[in-house]
This record gives C-alpha cells, structure tokens and sequence, in this order.
C-alpha cells in the first residue's frame, strides 16, 4: 500500500479527486452564460469595424468590459471544462461504452468548440485576432484541392475582412455543434442556481479583470497567438503549412475518435494521442518562453 | 405434392426478385438525393468563391522623409534611397501577419514566426520562402515637392 507521501499516491489521490467533479455539468453552466453574455455583448459590436468596436464596447460603453470579460472567461472555461469532462469519462473507461459513430460525433462537437473559441479570437481585430486569422486562412489555402473552398466558408478574412468569421462564430459553428452534440447534450438538464458559488465566483473573475486585448503597436516583436494553438505556433516556424497546420492536428483528432476502438488500433490510438499531446506540450512551452523573452 | 412444392419456389424467387428491385430503387433513390445535393451545393459555391477584383488605391503619404530613412504606414513601409522612394508590402509572406520595421536592425521582423526581410524586400531568415511585394511610388506633385503616393 502506498503511503499519502508517496507520489503513486498523490497522482491516485489527485485523480480521486478529479473524478469527484462533475465536469460535464460545469461545462454546461459555462456554456449557458457564454451564450448569454456573447448576445448581449454582440449588441455592441460591429464586426465591419471590428478593433474600434471592441475598444468602444472595453473603454466607453457602460459595463462593456463586464460583459466581454465574462463572454471570454465563460468560453473558455467552457472548453477547458469539457476537455476535463473528456479525460473523467476516458479515465473511468466510459467512452468504451458509447457507440462508435456517436464517439466520432461528439469528438467532432469538441473541434467545433475549439474553432468557436478561435473565431472569437479573430474577431477581436486586435493584432493578435487580425495575425490568428490570416495565418488560418494561409493554412487553409495550403491544403491542395479544396483548400480555397474551405477558406471561402470558413474565414476568408482578406476578402471579406469579419463577414464569413462573424457569420460562423454567431451561427454556421453553433449549429454545427448543436448537431454534433445534441444527442448528448439533450439527455442532460442542469438547472444554473445549484452552481451559485461557480457562478458568482465566475461574474466577479469578469469585474475584476477585463479580458485581454492587444492593439497594434509600432515596434510589435511578438504576437503569442491563442494559448491552445500556441504549439502550432510554434511548430509553423519549422514545419510547412500543411504538414504543421493540417496534418499536424489532424492525426490528434483522427487518435481521439479511435480511442474507444477494441484491441490493437485502440491501443496504438491511445499512445499516439499521449505522445501527440506530450510533443505538443513542449512546442507549447517553447511558445510561450519566447513570450516571455 | 412437387406441384407444390415448385409452386412455393416460383413464388420465393418472385419474392426475391421484387425485393431486389425495390431495394435497387431505393438505392437509386439515395444516390439521386445525394446528387441533387451536390448540384445545389454548386451555387452555394460558386458565390462563396467569387473574388471581386480590388480596385488599385493610392495612399497618400504627405510627408517628406530623409535620405536613408522610413515611414511605416498601415500596409507598407516607405523608404528613400539614392535611386528614389520605394514601398515594401508590410505583410509576411510566410502566413500573412504584419511586418514591423526594426530600424536599429535595418530589418523587417515578423511578430507571428520571426520571418526576417530586408528593407528591399528580400527574404533573409526565417520560414517565409519569398520576398514581400514592392509597390509603386509616385512623387507628389504639390507646390512644397513633398510627398509620395503609393499605388496597391
């Protein structure tokens, strides 16, 4: 037996731990207030003007900061919380139980997610959402064949500046996720005032600290882009577009939906996800020193 | 008796047959469906794809710079040399972020991936491949002679 000074002991205590939180339901709550404070705070924002909206809506507008401060804060827990949710239900060997095409489905809700959060950061216009959304679009046209379709749907940003991201960001991704993740997300009622202390802890977190932004400046040296792509940042320095921006995160994404498999693909999945998400740990820790130089 | 018999197999292989052909026309009838699917995304993109062609503008830069020297607008930087002005496109051709100009270093740096150019425009480190754009510069006629108009 392990004693508690032990580390074996603290990583089974720690996971003890992790497992008692109900992750799903947090994420939930999170969810529910990103939504409302996203419609509020796009009362403000006008995407054709997209930096000057955002700092009228930070600076002027009464409580602008508040509601863009708890829009960020809010989406990202959102994802954080469900990434969380993924890895209890993976650790306690859930995922094995859901049926396959459901799996692939909820996996593809999470990606949904992830691009969700990063058109939010394109469409703060400021330096770091303008960089964001043209080196996607620049991935997106590497991709041969119908890489310039893709882009045409999803950001196009030098021709159409905000138009195609704001179009998704308010509706095409949230309806695609509500696809994906509809099957799962209707089976599940949380009710937002049992999560009092979370939330007021969440509300005064946006009164507290706005939400970051980053003008154009003279003698900018260095833009860290949105903290999960960090190791993708990283990586472009290295690596060509495609292989770094498409096929990259594409293997990840193509490991998770095979995790619950059976045997020996399920196994190979797993330790491909886990040494995936260790090198980009380290490209991510990379990117984020230079920040710090 | 095999009367009957023959009777029953006629009408299994009837049965069989039938049942071929509706499963052949529902499999007809998907194909169909996801066919007209695809020739009504062909208008869906078709309009997305369309590229308005930019008109040229000319940006004004109503001041006078030094010999030697820099101005560094929204989309280009301009600089004067013995053989006249010219204007190199602020962004980077690697993946498209914009270019800032590190006078200390005669160099324009990439914040994105530190793609590295000259004040020519020539690629010097970095993972962009080629060199930014140059755009045409046109002196000012006006009474004092100060003045450019950059053409992109």
């Amino acid at each position: 037996m392990s004693s508690s000074s032990d580390p074996a002991g603290w990583l089974l205590g720690a996971r003890r731990l992790f497992l008692t939180v109900r992750w799903g339901e947090k994420s939930i709550v999170t969810l529910y207030l990103s939504v409302l404070s996203g419609a509020v705070h796009d009362m403000q924002y006008d995407p054709a003007e997209s930096f000057y909206s955002l700092s009228t809506i930070e600076v002027l507008v009464p409580f602008g900061a508040f509601w863009r401060a708890l829009h960020y804060y809010a989406s990202q827990l959102f994802f954080l919380l469900a990434l969380c949710h993924l890895v209890a239900i993976i650790l306690t060997r859930k995922h094995v139980m859901i049926p396959h095409g459901k799996w692939v489905l909820l996996i593809g809700g999470l990606v949904t997610t992830l691009l969700l959060l990063f058109t939010g950061y394109v469409l703060r216009g400021d330096a770091t959402g303008a960089s964001a959304g043209v080196i996607a679009e620049n991935i997106l046209l590497a991709i041969p064949g119908f890489g310039r379709w893709l882009n045409e749907l999803l950001f196009a940003v030098t021709t159409a500046a905000m138009k195609r991201v704001y179009a998704n960001h308010l509706v095409g991704l949230g309806v695609l996720w509500l696809v994906l993740s509809w099957d799962h997300f209707r089976r599940y009622r949380v009710r937002v005032w049992l999560h009092p202390y979370f939330v007021c802890t969440l509300l005064l977190v946006s009164a507290l600290w706005p939400a970051p932004m980053e003008p154009e400046r003279l003698g900018l040296l260095h833009i860290a882009g949105p903290w999960f792509f960090l190791g993708l940042q990283e990586l472009l320095r290295y690596v060509q577009p495609f292989w770094a921006g498409v096929l990259f995160p594409l293997t990840f994404i193509v490991s998770l939906c095979l995790l619950p498999a059976r045997g020996g693909i399920g196994r190979q999945a797993r330790a491909y996800a886990a040494l995936w998400l260790l090198v980009y740990a380290v490209l991510s820790a990379v990117g984020f020193s230079r920040g710090l130089v | 008796m095999r009367d009957v018999v023959e009777e029953e197999r006629g009408r299994q292989e009837v049965a069989t047959a039938a049942a071929g052909r509706r499963s052949f026309l529902r499999q007809g009838w998907s194909w169909l469906r996801l066919a007209a699917a695809g020739v009504l995304c062909y208008p869906l993109f078709s309009f997305l794809g369309y590229r308005v062609r930019r008109q040229p503008r000319r940006i004004l830069v109503p001041k006078a710079i030094p010999l030697s020297g820099f101005i560094q607008e929204h989309d280009f930087v301009l600089f004067a040399g013995e053989h006249g002005p010219w204007a190199v496109s602020r962004i980077c051709t690697h993946l498209g972020c914009r270019l800032n100009y590190l006078d200390k270093e005669r160099q324009l740096v990439c914040p994105c991936h530190h793609s590295r150019f000259s004040p020519d425009g020539k690629r010097v480190d970095g993972p962009a491949r080629r060199d930014l754009t140059v755009f045409p510069v046109e002196g000012r006629p006006a009474a004092d002679g100060a003045g450019y108009v950059v053409i992109i």
